[in-house]
């Protein structure tokens, strides 16, 4: 943290509760550079050598769209539910690698926009902490009972940021939230630092793969999930299609 | 058949067919009112029953669907994590207050307890009962009986779904003993019994009489309608409907209710339409005798009195009170009576004061009123020396001798077809061939005159006071008719003749028939006339020829 001082000491004097400080220090990482797109957070850190790393570049189906639910079930979503983003496909290559320090690495978010999950999945590294920032006027309470990660945030309301949740075990983790059923998010923890999502009509590229032969795991589902071999090539962008 | 018992017949007749007629529909009435009674109980038993378990089903499928929609069974149902979802569910499923309550998964599988195995009843349930899939979604939740430990079980699922998809994730299975309809919760409780079936399995509410008796009858399915007689005689009348059961086997909710109520009603309903049948029959035949009676006793009467009145009893007269027609025929038949009455005296009347001949013809009508010119013979006959022989007399001796002196005579007249015309004093004159003319009318006249004049002779012999009568009779035309004032006429005749044949018995001597020339004309050979000297009469310009006429012989 880079306060001086001086700084430090009005804090102090306007906020005599930790829990001020705490949402200080978040608002502090909201200043990191913008840009941060979730799709494109999954750049590795640059500490391997430029020239033995290329490119993976293609196409993957991605998962049909949900079709109009008729439901017996008592559960009326709010008259706010907006549409669910696009399912995608979620990509990876390789793992094993060891997770990311979670004091150091950079939270990434997942918001609850109109009353969905955004983005609606999203892969992430082991040891990153993820924030689940409540965008809608309603009560969220994000959470999940999957193996890889068994959290409850609780219950938040827009402008209060709730703490961050660190994902440490690889996995699949589905994000609820106890408050609407419909509400339904994909969390994959990967332990690689070479993933990204597809776009909604399935192209995609990772860069900065060493060379060499991958295991590339591919992701549409709790169900549905293939892996396939490339061979990453110095300085080249492999380019696949894997529709079908 | 007399009159009386045709009416006391009919009116039988009438009461009986209505009675029977009555009796019938109303029974038939009675009987349907009853059949209808039975089939709304069961329909309402059906009706409660369904109700019941629909309640049930609601209820369940609301603590449910609490489950259904509570987000940390979805999580736990998704991740599959067993631990979880029952840790999580503990609660409400202690909530649903079931005798068993368990989940199955999202492929229908049934999931234990973590450490614990599956119950006797779970195993039951979900090895009998309930289907892999819960059928289209719109469907609403099933109800199942199963048989557990002798003891009928109503189990329901409900799945947990995917609010997203509409898939269900899991399924809830809840069980509950059967409920059994209330005893005495209505007044036809302790007529009815129930039962459940389930395949070849009967289930009965504890406590419910003739419990072995429907264990072995209810193995057989019986239609509907079917009578059943329980030990002790006492019949039920056994319906059934289906409820939900077991898929493989169908399983019937059955009502058996006892005719023994109804039967007796039916009893009671015969005896009473058979007593009311008998006394509206008693009363009937009283009503019609007294009726027919009634009706044929002024009938009786009226008939002896027109029999009376046939044979000529006037007198004769009804006694009939009352103020119907009978009594209105009654008097009318009394005033009938009278005015025969009156008729016969007046007709007695006639007959004394006028020629029998001349009444019958008046009273038949056939007497022409008008003057007629007529050929008749006439004839007068009077006492000699009258008043010399009844000067010593008193009247009443007078009278009594007159009226037998013409009373003879009139007989011998009558005898001779003659019509006696008038009286006068001692004097008789009688008329031949008025009214009615025949041709010996002249030869008639004049063997009534030799006759009189026999008869007096022979009376005269026979003791009393001796008489002497002197006859003259004339023939010729003369005018017949009815003659009088306006309110009193006789019918007599007037002409010359008849002052001839008055002339010619004053000239007569006592004991002497003197008649005219026109007389012995006409005369035959039993009679032989000596002609007199013709001598002048009063009102005749000629001398008359006169004859004394004697029998020949």
């Amino acid at each position: 943290m880079l306060c001086t001082d001086g700084v430090v000491r009005t804090v102090t004097g306007i906020a005599m509760v930790g829990s001020l400080l705490a949402s200080v220090a978040a608002m502090a990482r909201q200043t990191a550079p913008p840009g941060a797109d979730p799709t494109k957070v999954a750049q590795p850190p640059v500490d391997a050598p430029a020239a033995a790393t290329g490119a993976l570049k293609g196409r993957v189906k991605v998962p049909a769209p949900r079709p109009p639910v008729k439901t017996r079930s008592d559960y009326v979503a709010p008259a706010e539910t907006t549409a669910a983003d696009p399912p995608v496909t979620a990509i990876w290559v390789g793992s094993g690698a060891p997770p990311r320090d979670p004091a150091t690495t950079e939270p990434v978010r997942i918001r609850q926009e109109g009353i969905q999950f955004r983005p609606g999945t999203l892969v992430v590294q082991t040891g990153t902490p993820v924030i689940f920032p409540n965008e809608d006027q309603v009560l969220h309470a994000v959470r999940s009972q999957s193996s890889a990660k068994k959290f409850n945030v609780g219950r938040f309301m827009k402008g209060e940021e709730p703490p961050p949740v660190v994902f440490d075990k690889a996995g699949f983790v589905f994000l609820l939230c106890e408050v609407h059923e419909h509400m339904q998010g994909n969390l994959l923890v990967v332990d690689t630092p070479h993933f990204c999502t597809s776009a909604a009509d399935g192209t995609f590229e990772i860069t900065g793969i060493p060379a060499g032969t991958h295991t590339v795991t591919i992701w549409r589902g709790r169900k549905d999930e293939e892996t396939r071999q490339v061979t990453i090539e110095p300085g080249r962008t492999a380019e696949v299609d894997w529709t079908e | 058949m007399r009159f009386s018992r045709r009416i006391t017949l009919s009116i039988l007749a009438l009461v009986a067919g209505t009675s029977i007629v009555g009796a019938g529909i109303a029974r038939q009435q009675v009987r349907r009112a009853e059949a209808g009674g039975v089939a709304a109980v069961f329909d309402l038993e059906a009706r409660a029953i369904r109700e019941r378990q629909a309640l049930r089903l609601e209820a369940t499928r609301q603590a449910i669907g609490q489950l259904d929609t509570n987000s940390f069974l979805f999580g736990a149902l998704v991740e599959e994590d067993w631990a979880d979802l029952y840790a999580n569910a503990e609660y409400e499923l202690r909530a649903l207050r079931a005798i068993e309550a368990h989940f199955l998964d999202a492929k229908g599988r049934p999931v234990a307890r973590p450490g614990a195995s599956p119950s006797a009843l779970a195993k039951a349930i979900d090895a009998s009962a309930l289907p892999a899939t819960d059928g289209p979604l719109d469907q609403p939740p099933r109800a199942v009986c199963v048989f557990e430990g002798g003891s009928l079980v109503e189990a329901l699922r409900q799945p947990v779904l995917d609010v997203t998809t509409g898939e269900p994730v899991g399924w809830i299975v809840a069980a509950w003993p059967w409920t059994w309809p209330a005893r005495g919760d209505d007044v036809t409780a302790s007529e009815t019994l129930y039962a459940v079936s389930v395949g070849g399995m009967v289930a009965l509410p504890p406590g419910q009489p003739h419990a072995d008796w429907l264990t072995e009858v209810l193995r057989d399915a019986h239609g509907d309608g079917t009578e059943l007689d329980a030990p002790g005689g006492e019949p039920f009348l056994l319906r059934s409907f289906p409820i939900d059961g077991a898929l493989r086997e169908p399983a019937r909710f059955i009502v058996l209710r006892s005719l023994a109520a109804s039967q007796q009603a039916e009893r009671r309903t015969n005896a009473f339409f058979l007593g009311t049948a008998v006394l509206a029959i008693a009363a009937g035949a009283a009503v019609s005798q007294w009726m027919g009676r009634s009706l044929s006793r002024p009938v009786q009467l009226l008939g002896d009195a027109a029999r009376s009145i046939g044979h000529g009893d006037y007198t004769v007269r009804v006694a009939v009170s009352g103020a119907d027609e009978f009594e209105s025929l009654g008097s009318t038949f009394n005033d009938m009576a009278q005015g025969l009455a009156m008729r016969d005296r007046y007709r007695n009347v006639l007959d004394a004061v006028a020629d029998p001949a001349v009444a019958e013809e008046l009273v038949s009508g056939e007497l022409d009123l008008k003057g007629r010119t007529v050929d008749a013979g006439i004839l007068f006959c009077d006492i000699r020396g009258f008043t010399a022989t009844t000067e010593s007399m008193t009247p009443d001796e007078v009278i009594t001798m007159l009226n037998g002196h013409m009373s003879a005579m009139c007989d011998v007249i009558y005898r001779h077809g003659g019509m006696v015309d008038k009286f006068v004093g001692d004097l008789v004159m009688a008329v031949w061939g008025a009214p009615k003319s025949s041709p010996d009318d002249a030869l008639r006249m004049a063997r009534c005159a030799l006759e009189m004049q026999a008869e007096r002779e022979r009376l005269n012999r026979a003791g009393g006071r001796p008489i002497r009568i002197g006859i003259g009779i004339a023939y010729g035309p003369v005018v017949a008719g009815c003659m009088g004032s306006s309110s009193r006429v006789n019918y007599t005749v007037l002409g010359a003749r008849v002052n001839l044949a008055s002339r010619l018995c004053s000239a007569a001597k006592a004991g002497e028939v003197v008649a005219d020339d026109a007389v012995r004309t006409r005369l035959d050979a039993g009679i032989s006339a000596t002609a007199l000297e013709p001598f002048p009469v009063k009102g005749f310009s000629e001398p008359i020829v006169a004859h004394v006429l004697r029998t020949a012989g």
